[in-house]
């Protein structure tokens, strides 16, 4: 084969290469979008009561909601009342709840606001709902945030399949980094997702793999990576510190801080900021 | 032959980084309105599939020929502003921003499962005097999500504007059927650490999907709401102080949340309880001698 041929092949190569890189990178492969009407808000007559969707049905707490039937039942997850007193009612709303068969709403395996410590979200009062449905490794805990803020978590089952909810919030977009936490505290590179959350539809999110990464915040990073206040998480409260030094000269004691933690250029820059937003908890 | 070929070679090197590189882009890219009349313009950030966490970027606009209104951030895909944009320096024409997306950004997911570019910001125009112009991007870059602080330069973008002698009416229309208020939120008083006037600070945040956040505003006890920016230094004598925050979005929506600041021990308390600390133990060790003698 002449040279020329080579060189053509390899250019070839090259460019396929560097035109597919791109869209190869990042950890969103695998992952499924879709947008359903939940069955109070699909024009159909899911129960055959001849009322159809909310708010004809009177099965219907809400568009939202995705069971017409207002029959009453003796499951707890079923039964449109807030058994657990935690102001959410029934599956998918509670995340106590792992299906409509579930016998208690009371969440030992999922906690809403709780997973990156700080203080509890405060919950919004909307028309959007999504579904996080994917695998990691069984028993170990999966958390998301929901725009850098701790939004939930749920224990990865023994099939080593994990399926999360959040309900009730504005439509709008929403940045979920989903991310597991083994049982030492060691925390994994999240696969983040950025969607486009519609008022009165249900988005689900599926294909999310949490198998492949890799620790991002060992247990004993605490000070360092970003963790200003070595509190050992890296949020809002860091974000604060560092967005106090953004465009002033450093103090002695900061200057110390932010050779630690930081870029150590001695100035707090949007490098510095990138830090953070890497290695960020919630 | 040889020559094509090393041409095609290093364009096929090259050319992948300039045209497959993150970008910031307008959207339109030409508008044409009469004078008095409004102008709105998106502008957009592509990754281009990769993941990127934090963008800053400076807008400039032809302030001879158009005056900035109001700035929209409900739909930006940035979660936390270093420096949120507005019209602050509307008499100069420009605008800087700055802000983190906390886990990266590498598009909007839609459900064909293309990755979209995601809104920065929507910014609102009046057309005051005849003339043409540009609403550019004069310098922007774009931080990697790989933890290292991996600079992008982002590629620039431009509005061609031509505002016409011909009169047109304001629409003025801004968000008037955003009747939510922003998210609620926690306020916290946290240990501000790395220097400055004080030990702690009052630190906030929320989110607003609809028009987007404007601004804060903070109350102590019984004074009155000023505008406020997080983190917000408090003083040693605030301790046991209700303080309020106020968030309010572009179109007007409020919510307020409050915190109690607790007791601060500052130096000067720990002194002064060490003092007395000592003087007890004084007096105590002196009444146990006087009660051993006799």
């Amino acid at each position: 084969m002449s040279k020329g041929y080579l060189l053509g092949a390899f250019s070839l190569l090259a460019l396929l290469t560097l035109y597919t890189l791109p869209a190869m990178a990042g950890n969103t492969a695998t992952v499924s979008v879709s947008v359903v009407a939940p069955a109070c808000n699909d024009g159909s007559d899911n129960d055959a009561d001849l009322l159809v969707d909310y708010p004809t049905d009177l099965g219907c707490s809400s568009l939202i909601d995705n069971d017409e039937s207002n029959a009453a039942s003796s499951v707890e997850c079923d039964d449109d009342a807030d058994n657990d007193a935690d102001g959410e009612i029934d599956f998918p709303a509670d995340l106590g709840c792992d299906s409509l068969t579930d016998d208690s709403e009371a969440g030992e395996a999922v906690s809403i606001g709780g997973g990156g410590g700080g203080p509890p979200l405060a919950r919004s009062v909307g028309d959007a709902q999504v579904f996080f449905e994917g695998i990691a490794p069984q028993g170990l805990i999966v958390g998301v945030l929901m725009d850098g803020v701790s939004a939930g978590t749920v224990v990865a089952s023994k099939d080593g399949t994990f399926a999360l909810n959040l309900s009730n919030l504005v439509s709008g977009v929403y940045l979920f980094s989903l991310y597991v936490m083994d049982a030492k505290g060691n925390i994994y590179a999240p696969v983040s997702l950025t969607v486009r959350l519609p008022a009165n539809l249900s988005v689900y999110i599926r294909g999310i793999d949490l198998t492949q990464n890799k620790i991002r915040r060992p247990v004993n990073s605490c000070g360092k990576q970003g963790d200003l206040n070595n509190d050992c998480k890296i949020d809002l409260v860091d974000f604060s510190i560092a967005s106090y030094w953004w465009q002033r000269p450093l103090s002695q004691e900061f200057n110390k801080l932010e050779r630690q933690s930081l870029s150590g250029d001695g100035k707090v820059t949007l490098e510095d900021f990138s830090i953070l937003a890497y290695y960020w908890t919630g | 032959m040889k020559k094509l070929l090393g041409t095609f070679l290093t364009l096929s090197v090259v050319v992948p980084f300039f045209a497959l590189g993150a970008s910031l882009q307008f959207a339109p890219s030409t508008e044409s309105v009469g004078r008095g009349g409004n102008i709105t313009v998106d502008l957009f950030f592509d990754p281009e599939g990769e993941s990127f966490n934090a963008i800053e970027a400076q807008v400039h606009f032809p302030y001879n020929i158009i005056r900035g209104e109001t700035i929209s951030t409900g739909k930006s895909i940035i979660s936390l502003w270093i420096e949120q944009p507005n019209f602050s320096n509307n008499s100069q024409g420009s605008v800087s921003l700055s802000g983190i997306i906390p886990g990266g950004f590498e598009g909007i997911i839609d459900q064909n499962g293309e990755l979209q570019a995601g809104n920065i910001a929507t910014f609102s125009f009046l057309a005051a005097h005849e003339g043409v112009g540009n609403i550019e991007v004069s310098s922007a870059r774009a931080i990697k999500n790989d933890g290292k602080g991996t600079v992008a330069i982002l590629a620039p973008s431009r509005v061609a504007l031509n505002i016409e002698g011909t009169s047109a009416s304001s629409s003025s229309l801004f968000f008037a059927d955003d009747n939510t208020p922003p998210e609620p939120f926690v306020p916290q008083i946290v240990r501000f650490v790395g220097g400055g006037d004080s030990d702690y600070a009052l630190v906030f945040h929320t989110t607003d999907k609809g028009s987007g956040l404007d601004h804060y505003e903070v109350k102590i006890d019984g004074g009155e709401f000023r505008k406020e920016k997080s983190p917000y230094i408090l003083s040693s004598d605030r301790s046991g102080s209700i303080i309020m925050v106020k968030a309010v979005d572009v179109a007007g929506n409020e919510r307020i949340e409050s915190v109690r600041v607790p007791f601060f021990y500052t130096t000067l308390h720990l002194f002064a309880i060490a003092i007395i600390g000592v003087i007890v133990l004084s007096l105590l060790l002196w009444g146990a001698k006087k009660f051993f003698k006799y």
